[in-house]
């Protein structure tokens, strides 16, 4: 099993704002980035899942463009209906520094196929 | 001298010439069973003696289902099924192999099946089988260790 956690939240929510992964490739607002460690888990028979906690982090100037940025992505995630993919939001937490908001959402994962 | 190491997915427990669907842990136990003895001639010190082996078998896997028609591994069910048999039905052959290593086979009764599962959000359901050999068990065929 080729984990794909990230393409996955990826193909979803870059539709929204750009979607970086560990980094941002821009410094244009708003953007999203997100960081995660994939874990497998296995029988003997192999890998049967892989599982992460993923922080998404939604970055903007405008407090109220952030918090519409985070709502949005939590909204596609939560309807997301691929079975290969589990999606469970854990929290959601907000913060300014340096003029910028960041709202930063965290789900666990579970890939199953 | 080449030494190996196999790694755990090398090793396995037939049950009827199946393994368990999801196995996680296979663990084998050769316990041996004295008989405790002194004559005069032994000047005061008891003697041990191995009479015979308590073989035993622990299996653990994920809870899992499989709705092929023809298996070629043991589900949930078809564990159950066998935990549940009587009589001359409950005797299961097993083998018990490690590649590189010899086999082992003989035969042997389930003593004890469990699930546990749990309301946790993706937590993993899983069931435990415990097995007893029955008569001999003895080599079946030679590795190359």
């Amino acid at each position: 099993m080729t984990e794909n956690i990230g393409k996955h939240l990826t193909d979803i929510c870059d539709f929204y704002v750009p979607f970086y992964q560990s980094e941002a490739e821009s410094d244009v607002y708003p953007y999203a980035v997100f960081r995660h460690t994939p874990q497998e888990h296995s029988t003997k028979e192999g890998v049967y899942k892989i599982t992460s906690e993923v922080s998404i982090s939604v970055y903007s100037q405008d407090f109220d463009e952030a918090q519409a940025k985070a709502d949005a992505i939590r909204a596609a995630l939560d309807a997301d209906n691929d079975p290969r993919f589990l999606i469970h939001f854990l929290r959601q937490s907000k913060q300014r520094s340096e003029e910028v908001w960041s709202i930063e959402l965290v789900y666990y994962v579970k890939q199953t196929a | 001298m080449a030494i190996t190491r196999p790694e755990g997915y090398n090793i396995s427990l037939t049950i009827g010439g199946k393994t368990l669907l999801g196995r996680t842990q296979e663990d084998l136990s050769i316990a041996a069973v004295t008989k405790t003895s002194i004559t005069k001639d032994d000047n005061g010190v008891q003697q041990e003696q191995v009479v015979r082996h308590d073989v035993t078998f622990k299996v653990a896997a994920l809870l899992s289902l499989d709705s092929e028609t023809t298996h070629t591994k043991l589900d949930r069910d078809d564990v159950i099924a066998l935990a549940l048999a009587t009589g001359s039905s409950a005797v299961v052959a097993v083998q018990y192999l490690c590649t590189g290593g010899d086999t082992y086979g003989g035969s042997a009764i389930i003593t004890g099946y469990s699930e546990s599962s749990s309301g946790e959000v993706d937590s993993d359901s899983t069931i435990s089988l415990d097995l007893k050999i029955t008569g001999d068990f003895a080599k079946v065929t030679q590795g190359n260790g």
